[in-house]
């Protein structure tokens, strides 16, 4: 069992320095667009929908990470000030209803996903890919994301989960 | 069900979970899954959710978020930006509140530099706070300016508020950074008139210092090597959109890459630097986006339930000033911004505020620009303003969030002053777009 929780620690390290990398990818590939297209050398015409992908992709990969270093933007108005005893009481509550949520966006990003695989849709713009491969980003990292707020969720009842002193440091987003 | 009962139940669907400290993306997800089940035909509206994840992310105007983010932490994380304002403290010869004007005209550079008030602030206080400190400068004059200007990042282009807010709203993305120029402008003046002015009448807020004697070159030499170059990088970004050779995205890529061509000139690029930049730009970015793909779906509900086309038509049938409408909307923007961040408030109010804004048939750009500065203020309005917290983060042990609030609390209303004034003189924010617009 703790093998198992390191190597995912090891995944969710992994998962953490992808998206940086997949927007210093794109921010090369964009500028290199617009360097090639303004000096009449043929621009990557495929670009403009690599970047999207590339989007949908490092979001998905990186919200479980996020979640394990609790910088997901949380208002802690109420949880800020509780005491301990009612604080890890919320923290429960809060884990629970992170669990449900996810738990019906990972299975019906599956039920979408096996559609588009069934329907064998595609999806034409500068290239053809096939509807479910995107679809598949989202159960995916949707599924990391699940099974990291299943860990925070045993964390709280079994008392690991600690109550920060500076909760609403995580409250940064501009 | 009633449109005003949809209304409620909606909202509160979002707020009760966010007020009780579920993450905003969660309370997000949990609302479309309840709207979806309510008004958009159950396992269908789910699909659909599913549908949106995707189809809110694989937007290329989400891109220069992203991308001005990178920018703002490759010049933080690899000192350029250090550089620059120990450059710009070299330059301010002895005057009343010395350090705090520095403060002001730091955040004001970094502004063009950085798409994020978060660094701006973090920057300033890491930088100028222990010197202030040992120079004896009351508390007021040391956080207030540092927190007043890490706002005008919010404002000055390249933003990445301002990018957020065109991609969400339709607003022109173009139009929306350049005419964020002259407001903060505006606010830079503001603040620095302010600092002086208090600090020659209370010459004890900022105590003078004797300087070591420089040489007007000594002082204009390190600007010329730290600052000025980097204005070059500042008119690739801005030049390139107003020219019309990049998109909003394409500027900002050049915008990254010429963050690392700086740090490469300056000698100061190293691979610890670029990756902490890249890692940190990576975590902000995730949760910005997260929280995108969340809400997106939320609007769509909102409209499916019949709260919006209600809104409307009752707004039609009290017919309500513009004046009014505007002064309400940004009182609400305020308020919430009290509790919220940023971008959960334009999430929630977007569905509502621009066809509101489209109704009453008011300039968007202007009233992107007002919702901009409104959110700004509310990242440094009590209790709940983040700034107040990232300068809790640098600023030392003994400083209380009592004495973050005194100290801002004089900025923030100059700020609602400067807001007042914009509403009142539209000129203000939308002269320069259309200066360009017709050239």
């Amino acid at each position: 069992m703790k093998k198992t929780g390191e190597a995912f620690d090891r995944l969710l390290a992994v998962t953490g320095v992808i998206p940086g990398i997949i927007v210093a990818l794109l921010a090369i590939g964009v500028a290199t667009e617009v360097f090639a297209r303004n000096f009449g050398l043929t621009g990557a015409y495929w670009m403009l929908e690599a970047v999207e992908y590339g989007l949908l992709t490092l979001t998905m990969v990186g919200a479980a990470y996020v979640l394990s270093i609790g910088r997901h933007v949380t208002i802690d108005l109420v949880l800020g000030g509780l005491p301990p005893r009612a604080w890890r009481v919320f923290r429960i509550g809060i884990d629970i209803a992170t669990v449900v949520i996810t738990s019906v966006i990972v299975y019906y990003g599956i039920v979408t996903t096996h559609l588009a695989y069934v329907e064998d849709s595609t999806l034409y713009k500068s290239f053809e890919i096939k509807e479910w491969i995107p679809m598949a980003i989202v159960p995916g990292g949707m599924g990391l994301f699940l099974i990291e707020a299943l860990r925070q969720l045993y964390r709280s009842i079994t008392g690991r989960n600690v109550q920060p002193h500076q909760a609403a440091e995580t409250n940064e987003v501009f | 069900m009633e449109w005003y009962w949809a209304l409620l139940f909606l909202l509160g669907m979002v707020m009760v979970p966010m007020f009780l400290g579920v993450p905003v993306a969660i309370a997000f997800f949990g609302a479309n899954v309840i709207g979806a089940l309510t008004f958009l035909g159950g396992e269908a509206g789910l699909i659909q959710l599913e549908r949106n994840i995707v189809d809110g992310l694989v937007r290329f105007a989400l891109a220069p978020v992203a991308m001005f983010i990178l920018m703002g932490e490759i010049l933080f994380h690899t000192g350029v930006a250090f550089r620059a304002i120990d450059a710009i403290d070299k330059l301010i010869a002895k005057v009343p509140g010395r350090l705090s004007l520095v403060a002001v005209a730091g955040g004001t550079v970094f502004s063009t530099l950085s798409g994020s008030s978060m660094a701006n602030t973090a920057l300033l206080g890491t930088t100028l706070m222990p010197e202030m400190q040992r120079r004896g400068y009351h508390r007021s004059m040391a956080m207030g300016p540092i927190l007043g200007t890490g706002g005008i990042a919010m404002l000055i282009p390249p933003s990445s508020l301002a990018v957020l807010l065109g991609s969400l709203s339709g607003i022109s993305i173009a139009g929306i950074l350049i005419a964020g120029a002259i407001p903060g402008v505006i606010m830079a003046v503001v603040h620095f008139t302010y600092v002086m002015i208090r600090c020659t009448l209370n010459p004890s807020l900022a105590p003078s210092y004797e300087m070591p004697p420089m040489t007007v070159w000594e002082r204009i030499r390190p600007v010329l090597i730290y600052v000025l170059p980097l204005l070059i990088l500042f008119g690739v970004v801005v030049g390139s959109i107003l020219v019309g050779i990049a998109t909003p995205t394409e500027s900002a890529s050049l915008g990254a890459i010429g963050a690392v061509l700086a740090a490469l000139c300056y000698g100061s690029l190293s691979l610890k630097g670029l990756w902490k930049a890249m890692v940190e730009t990576g975590k902000l970015t995730v949760m910005i986006y997260f929280i995108i793909a969340a809400s997106l779906t939320f609007s769509q509900i909102l409209s499916f339930s019949g709260a919006t086309t209600g809104l409307l038509s009752l707004m039609r049938e009290i017919e309500p000033t513009p004046m009014t409408l505007i002064a309400s909307m940004m009182i609400l923007m305020l308020v919430m911004g009290c509790f919220m961040d940023p971008v959960s408030i334009m999430l929630i109010t977007l569905p509502f505020f621009i066809p509101i804004a489209e109704l009453i048939k008011i300039d968007l750009i202007w009233f992107g620009v007002l919702m901009l500065l409104a959110l700004e203020i509310g990242q440094t309005t009590p209790p709940f303003g983040m700034l107040l917290f990232v300068m809790r983060g640098v600023a030392p042990p003994e400083i209380t969030m009592r004495h973050i609030y005194a100290a801002v609390t004089p900025f923030v209303l100059l700020e609602i002053g400067i807001l007042i004034f914009l509403v009142l003189v539209p000129g203000t924010v939308t002269w320069l777009p259309e200066l360009i617009a017709k050239g």
